[in-house]
């Protein structure tokens, strides 16, 4: 993600403001039920107005990467595949 | 073919021309077919008949008495013995016992990979931390220029309208079988709710750069309606199990 936004840096002025942000975002989380509290430590925060954005830029990407690597080895779906299994 | 034409047509007696009911798409279709037109004639009539026969006449409840006694007894028993929720998909909405829904929300919870358990003082701790993260980064970006008088009103957000933490609730999945549940996080009044949404005003554009994310499901459809498939061509669709929990936060 990083990566991404640091790409487009010339459009986005305040990108490392944003990446900032993103991250304390995405490291803190805290969500209550009955009284006991939870900190979600893995994955994207479920509830963050990010979550859908990230989810999707993320799946892009990784479709994007995938396309690279198909057309490098000439290999058929199943890379892509394979990968959204791990 | 265009779908107006089943309420509004020109005024000869015995068409059905009614002010109340509101068509919700112009849309028009190239070809026509006389059995759905018929079809749509014939609704048209019947409900013509219908409202002619009901006007004037007095409205009565289609509930008997014990129905809306039992209705009204779930409302006021509600999140006590059992909970009402909406359910995925926008189906309706589903009764479940209470004791259930907190299993099953404790089951998700105590998932060790994904969620750790804190006491109330981790918890209060937390939040200072956050506090004190958000306004340094604020601050550091203010002096540097690159935030704007709405990025520094991140921080200046008024705390005391803060709920401590979201909230965690489930919903149930009632169209598969069997009926499993999509966990919901409600964070609208969470210390970093207004980071988020502004981080995800500028991220929105991102999308844009891309051609595989679509906006919503409407338009896939328009995409479909576009393309030509030839013989060999074949469709798929992927499903992605715990996406948000599965995409690794660190790595971004």
């Amino acid at each position: 993600m990083r990566e991404l936004v640091m790409e487009y840096i010339n459009v986005l002025p305040n990108a490392d403001f944003i990446i900032d942000l993103l991250e304390l975002v995405l490291e803190n989380s805290l969500m209550e039920l009955h009284g006991e509290y939870f900190q979600q430590i893995f994955g994207i925060i479920i509830g963050t107005n990010v979550a859908p954005i990230l989810a999707n830029l993320y799946l892009a990407k990784l479709e994007d990467s995938e396309r690279k690597n198909e057309k490098q080895s000439s290999n058929d779906m199943s890379g892509t595949i394979q990968t959204l299994h791990r | 073919m265009n779908n107006k034409m089943f309420f509004f047509v020109e005024k000869t007696p015995g068409i059905f021309v009614d002010k109340t009911l509101r068509i919700k798409s112009k849309w028009n279709c190239a070809e026509e077919y006389k059995d759905v037109n018929d079809f749509c004639y014939n609704i048209r009539d019947r409900l013509n008949g219908l409202f002619q026969n009901t006007m004037g006449m007095k409205r009565s409840q289609n509930m008997s008495n014990q129905e809306k006694a039992a209705l009204r007894n779930l409302h006021l028993n509600k999140n006590v013995n059992v909970i009402i929720n909406d359910t995925d998909k926008n189906v309706g909405p589903a009764c479940a016992e209470k004791t259930d829904v907190i299993k099953e929300c404790r089951r998700q919870l105590y998932d060790k990979e994904a969620y750790n358990i804190l006491t109330q003082e981790e918890a209060e701790q937390l939040i200072r931390v956050i506090k004190q993260r958000l306004s340094n980064i604020v601050n550091k970006h203010t002096i540097r220029g690159n935030c704007s008088n709405k990025g520094s009103g991140i921080s200046t957000f008024k705390f005391e309208q803060i709920q401590n933490s979201s909230f965690f609730y489930i919903i149930w999945k009632i169209l598969k079988n069997p009926i499993v549940d999509r966990p919901i996080v409600a964070g609208y009044k969470w210390i970093l709710t207004p980071a988020s949404i502004f981080v995800g005003y500028y991220l929105k554009d991102f999308c844009n750069k891309f051609d595989t994310i679509l906006r919503d499901s409407f338009s896939l459809v328009k995409h479909l309606e576009k393309e030509q498939f030839t013989s060999d061509c074949f469709l798929f669709s992927v499903d992605l199990k715990s996406l948000y929990t599965n995409i690794p936060a660190q790595k971004n």
